[in-house]
């Protein structure tokens, strides 16, 4: 099974478009870009995932690991539309607010004051 | 079953349980028996959240096979009277009695750690037999349309 993701710079954050399903099949791949974002410095990043249509927990632990180093860095992670399903996954592990949970992939840009988790 | 009598009522409760899949995986199958499994629970009735969570527990236990129970594992799904059963096996070297008494939620830095308690935490029941030559868990869905989880 296949995972794109694309990146693109807007502003001063890094919006990580991620589209398919993400398993442990193929979450080293977001892992791999992800890694690569961190070593150019990248450290403000929102993950847009309005077409992921499965997420797991090791997708789970790829945005936790993500947002540990760019904490760490002085950044931020945030999550940008996502589907049913994973806001399902988001809602159960108590990650939604943690992990900065936004309805849409603009408002996650902004960087508003209040993720709403729906 | 037998023809030897027409008149019968057609209304029969089977006595054995339904086998939807079993089937044997490795790390290249995961995406692949997790789409089977999907289209068997909905085809028996299972729908919406309840398919989704279902299918997530699943799924994590196929993970935890590969990736903790020696990298292949065993998967059984079968139909009884109102419910759907899961079964996944694997010859991995157990979960600690620690580990698996352990039922509280992981916290939320931890990258690891959240297999087995979203397992627990999307399904109905959840039974784990465990030891030196493998682990096989269990899980079950109610099918009862007006059924409210939890």
């Amino acid at each position: 099974m296949s995972l794109t993701v694309h990146t693109e710079q807007r502003g001063d954050v890094v919006v990580v478009s991620v589209a398919g399903e993400l398993d442990m099949a193929t979450a080293p791949q977001l892992q791999d870009q992800i890694t690569d974002l961190l070593d150019k410095g990248r450290n403000r990043l929102v993950f847009d995932l309005a077409d992921v249509s499965f997420c797991d927990s090791t997708g789970l632990s790829v945005f936790v690991r993500a947002k540990n180093s760019c904490d760490e860095a002085g950044g931020v992670v945030r999550l940008a539309a996502p589907q049913r399903g994973v806001l399902r996954i988001l809602e159960v592990s108590g990650l939604v607010e943690v992990l900065h949970t936004y309805p849409t992939v603009d408002q996650a840009v902004a960087g508003e004051p209040s993720p709403a988790s729906s | 079953m037998t023809n030897a009598d027409p008149h019968a009522p057609r209304t029969v409760v089977p006595i054995e349980p339904a086998l939807l899949i079993a089937e044997a995986f490795d790390q290249a199958q995961v995406t692949e028996i997790r789409h089977s499994v999907t289209s068997c629970a909905h085809a028996s009735g299972l729908a919406g959240q309840r398919l989704d969570d279902f299918v997530l527990a699943i799924n994590e236990l196929i993970t935890n096979a590969v990736r903790h129970g020696g990298g292949r594992g065993w998967l059984r799904l079968w139909v009884e009277p109102g419910m759907l059963v899961c079964e996944v096996a694997d010859h991995g070297h157990g979960i600690s009695a620690q580990r698996l008494g352990d039922r509280r939620r992981p916290a939320p830095d931890t990258a690891g750690g959240w297999g087995l308690w979203l397992a627990r935490e999307l399904t109905d029941a959840m039974e784990v037999a465990t030891g030196a030559a493998g682990t096989t868990v269990r899980i079950t869905t109610a099918l009862a349309s007006n059924h409210t989880p939890h």
